[in-house]
């Protein structure tokens, strides 16, 4: 008998189900045998050492099945979110009952929430093997135990399983014995799925499971979305994840409305949505090029209207997704200019997914300007066509404007036109006093109704220019979902008519609603050329973010033209790339150039940039070495470089103009080298959060430069890098990369073994 | 996690029946007469006391979700133990263990789940003890849940054959393939370094 046969004897020996023939061979087989003594001895050690661990009891934590049961409590939240939607929705409560309501629930969500939170950690659990797909081979009664060969762990049992997988991705369960669990293609390690504490919540919202699994169900029209190649190639290889949609637990979320179905939303991205390529900043070598020019913005619409998407379980297309506007969106720590009417702060370490490349972090931040002695003339545009009347479009503006109403001062004006359905004028400019008066105006609005030729935006602006406050803040808001049938036809005329406006000193600002015929390059676009900004707005939160403080702090505008130009030293830096931004390039030349128009940044407003950069020096940089047969000029002046420079790893430079000037002011800001950091952990927060922001919008853009990393390893970083986060925005963030997660991996399988 | 007590089965059975019909709250008698077993099961396989809890809630939020495909054929405590092996490793099989496994937040030599410096055998090094937990992660899940359930766990084979589903035979077969997988893992650690003799 060979040595492997006696192996698989061993525990028959010890259970003493071998004969006594059996033992008397093994024993003089264990005395000849030295490898299969020391095989034997080897195996009782491991029993001895089974006892060792077996011999403690273990505990769990004291309260853990409070905090277990609070968890399940919570997954009810699902129905009160659903009845605050509806309550909101429906103008049947009055305001204030609204608003006392809407309290109390979300100071009963937050306290579960925060009961929930040590727990609440995510858990990855890609799933390989089932016990229920091995086969079960009896074992007959005398040589109970001999016939292991069954247990292989083959490749195709893998391949197996890859198959149940598949089978079980029409959603069908299977028995129903054993709980579902999340399963993850075998060999799949980009995207990890995670399931929060808040697992249960799945049942109890069904609509976004059948969105998710929906999506998979249709890998034809996932193709035709453009959608991120790497999900695409996770669908299409059935390198699936089943994940219970997660809605990430914070604040905002009470105010979304419920997922739609996917049959619509598939329909509506497919044909209507429309969004403007972009080709991304490409990585430049100092040497070729050491000046970085753009316009300086803060736009953050791509943001909220990407967290749209995710939040309906389906991914945005790569384009709608703007890194610059996700970064911008949240808020960071920088100190308030000193007689200027700009800081700037930097930061560089090393990018923390990144090995040997290095992120710098640059942080304009804007003086606060007393807003008191400043008017605001405000007229607002709604769309009142008939496709506005979904509750997430006319009345969420209904909504947003009031917010606005309750900010307004006796020296502001307000106006209300509408277009697209009912006859222009509603509301002649009325002071910021007269709330009732405007209130009842905003409610008198309705969707519906043919089409009125008639001009909503020349009404619009002819009566903010009639209104005209002088040095104060003109501005007309355009509230639309997408239909651009304003009164003049052709778009060439509609830009001329809002520069030329623009010049008169009316700004133009576009609020984004809804889903459907959404246009968000012409919004962007629109608002770029009015010399204002372009909000999505996708909840009562976001209505109030941005009418609130966003709109109020983009009004009283401390500078205009403002352009950012960033010289890298080649003596330390070998190359860098502008991390978003990528519609916002200037050419170098246009930096001192007044006459090209560039970002406006408001009163406190700050913009925050983000560059990758290759240190010289690093390996990264040897790989980046470019042989060159003749001498280079940009190497002489590599070596001609002044010595008094060198501990300069970049300049800054900001241009812009004071609100009324024409001509520009120039503010410069050297960037140390020894300010570089060891390692990202020392970096602040906020650094570490900005580059997981921007991680997240390379992945959901599909960037080239996006290709290397996981969803899971952004969660991390993001979870690691949270600070105060007093307004929840850096943990709703945590839960969009969440559902993002969750998006390629619709349905859960059951797995029966209950026999 | 008795399965034998007749009364014990038909409580749980009770408690079922009336989370079901809607007293959820009920459902904490569960989590509490079954948190220390399961914890210790799982603890024992991922190693971490942290990760074991985490797995554990989200375990009994499982159960409590599919709490309705509970068909009262087997006791709940089996079932129940299934959930969470099949949970585990799920997540044993997961990029974020493995990712754990070779970060430092990984930690080999806490005591976190299981020995003590008191409860150390004097023949197994703590080294051993270690190279074992580590090594047992990475067995397959088959092999890791019977040797968890019969070595770990001290339950009969007649028990880990319910949990696990399959004959007896098969459960012995696997424990004691697990036993000499894991005794070619250890192989080193156990003739050379360990002070068995």
């Amino acid at each position: 008998m060979t040595k492997a046969y006696w192996e698989s004897r061993f525990l028959d020996y010890l259970d003493g189900l071998l004969t006594k023939d059996q033992v008397n061979e093994f024993e003089s087989a264990l005395n000849s045998d030295s490898e299969l003594r020391q095989s034997f001895e080897a195996y009782q050690n491991i029993m001895a050492i089974e006892q060792t661990l077996a011999q403690n009891s273990l505990e769990i934590s004291p309260n853990f099945s409070v905090h277990t049961m609070a968890l399940i409590n919570e997954s009810q939240v699902g129905f009160f979110q659903r009845l605050k939607m509806y309550i909101v929705n429906s103008n049947v409560l009055p305001k204030g009952v609204i608003s006392a309501l809407a309290t109390l629930i979300v100071v009963i969500y937050l306290g579960k929430a925060q009961l929930g939170n040590n727990l609440r950690e995510e858990i990855a659990v890609p799933s390989i093997a089932n016990l229920d797909t091995e086969k079960v081979v009896p074992s007959s009664g005398s040589k109970p135990g001999v016939d292991y060969n069954d247990e292989r762990q083959t490749e195709s049992e893998v391949d197996k399983i890859g198959h149940d997988l598949r089978d079980m991705v029409g959603g069908a369960g299977l028995a129903n014995d054993a709980p579902e669990h999340q399963v993850v293609g075998a060999q799949n390690g980009k995207f990890k799925q995670y399931a929060v504490g808040k697992a249960s919540a799945s049942t109890l919202r069904p609509d976004s499971e059948k969105t998710a699994q929906g999506a998979l169900n249709q890998p034809k029209e996932i193709k035709d979305l453009g959608w991120s190649n790497q999900l695409k190639r996770a669908i299409e290889k059935k390198e699936l994840q089943v994940s219970e949609y997660d809605g990430a637990g914070s604040v905002d979320e009470l105010y979304v409305p419920a997922p739609m179905p996917m049959d619509r939303l598939a329909t509506v991205t497919q044909s209507t949505e429309h969004y403007a390529q972009y080709v991304e900043n490409e990585a430049i070598l100092t040497t070729n090029e050491a000046l970085s020019t753009f316009s300086l913005d803060v736009d953050t619409g791509s943001y909220s209207n990407v967290r749209r998407f995710l939040r309906e379980g389906i991914l945005p297309p790569a384009d709608s997704v703007r890194t610059e506007e996700f970064i911008n969106y949240f808020k960071f720590n920088y100190q308030a200019p000193v007689d200027k009417p700009f800081a700037v702060a930097y930061e560089i370490a090393p990018a923390p997914l990144d090995k040997d490349r290095y992120l710098l972090k640059i942080g304009v931040k804007a003086a606060q300007i007393r807003a008191n002695d400043r008017g605001w003339n405000l007229v607002f545009l709604v769309d009142v066509s008939g496709s506005m009347s979904d509750q997430n479009k006319l009345p969420l503006v209904q909504k947003a404007l009031k917010v606005a109403v309750q900010n307004m001062r006796a020296q502001d004006r307000i106006a209300l036109v509408t277009y697209a359905g009912q006859a222009g004028l509603k509301l002649d400019s009325t002071p910021g006093s007269e709330k009732d008066k405007i209130n009842s105006a905003i409610d008198s609005l309705s969707a519906g109704g043919s089409t009125n030729g008639s001009g909503g935006i020349e009404l619009a602006y002819q009566i903010a220019q009639k209104n005209m406050i002088s040095g104060g803040v003109n501005r007309v808001v355009l509230a639309t979902d997408g239909d651009f049938n304003v009164g003049i036809t052709s778009f060439e005329d509609l830009i001329k008519l809002i520069e030329s406006k623009k010049r008169s000193g009316i700004t133009l600002t576009t609020l984004g609603f809804g889903e459907g015929n959404y246009q968000e390059a012409t919004m962007e676009q629109l608002a770029d050329k009015g010399d204002g900004n372009y909000f999505y707005i996708d909840s009562f939160s976001e209505a109030r973010k941005v009418l609130e403080t966003d709109l109020v702090s983009n009004m009283q505008i401390v500078a205009k033209d403002v352009k950012a130009q960033i010289e890298f030293n080649p003596q330390h830096v070998k190359q860098y790339r502008l991390i978003g931004y990528d519609n916002r390039r200037l050419n170098k030349e246009d930096f001192n150039n007044d006459r090209i128009d560039a970002g406006e940044i408001g009163s406190g407003h700050s913009v925050t940039v983000l560059y990758e950069l290759v240190l010289t020096g690093t390996d990264a940089a040897k790989n980046l070495e470019v042989e060159y047969r003749y001498k280079q000029h940009s190497d002489k002046t590599l070596e001609s470089a002044p010595v008094n420079l060198s501990p300069e790893l970049g300049f800054i430079k900001i241009r812009y103009k004071e609100p009324q000037d024409t001509e520009s002011k120039l503010l410069t800001f050297p960037v140390a080298k020894d300010s570089v950091k060891a390692a990202p952990r020392m970096a602040s927060d906020d650094f570490r959060f900005v580059a997981a922001v921007s991680y997240f919008g390379a992945v959901l853009r599909n960037s080239q430069f996006g290709k290397d990393y996981s969803l899971a390893e952004i969660v991390d970083l993001a979870q690691g890098a949270l600070g105060p986060d007093l307004d929840g925005q850096r943990r709703e963030f945590v839960g969009l990369v969440k559902d993002a997660m969750g998006i390629t991996m619709p349905n859960s399988n059951q797995r029966g073994m209950d026999h | 996690m008795a399965t034998d007590t007749k009364e014990k089965i038909d409580s749980d059975a009770e408690i079922i029946r009336r989370v079901l019909s809607g007293n959820r709250d009920e459902f904490r008698h569960l989590v509490l007469r079954y948190q220390n077993s399961i914890f210790s099961l799982i603890c024992r396989q991922v190693g971490e006391r942290s990760i074991a809890e985490e797995l554990v809630q989200e375990i009994f939020l499982r159960t409590y979700t599919n709490l309705s495909k509970f068909r009262f054929e087997s006791a709940f405590a089996t079932w129940l133990t299934r959930i969470a092996l099949n949970y585990t490793n799920s997540y044993l099989s997961s990029s974020r263990h493995k990712q754990r496994l070779k970060s430092e937040s990984f930690n080999p030599n806490s005591h976190d789940c299981g020995t003590s410096d008191s409860t150390m055998d004097y023949r197994n090094s703590e080294d051993q003890v270690n190279e074992f937990r580590r090594a047992l992660t990475e067995l397959a899940p088959k092999l890791r849940d019977t040797i968890t359930l019969c070595g770990l766990e001290g339950k009969s084979y007649e028990q880990a054959a319910q949990i696990l589903g399959v004959p007896i035979g098969t459960v012995r077969s696997r424990l004691n393939k697990a036993r000499l997988k894991l005794k070619v893992v250890l192989g080193a650690k156990l003739t050379h370094g360990g002070q068995y003799d």
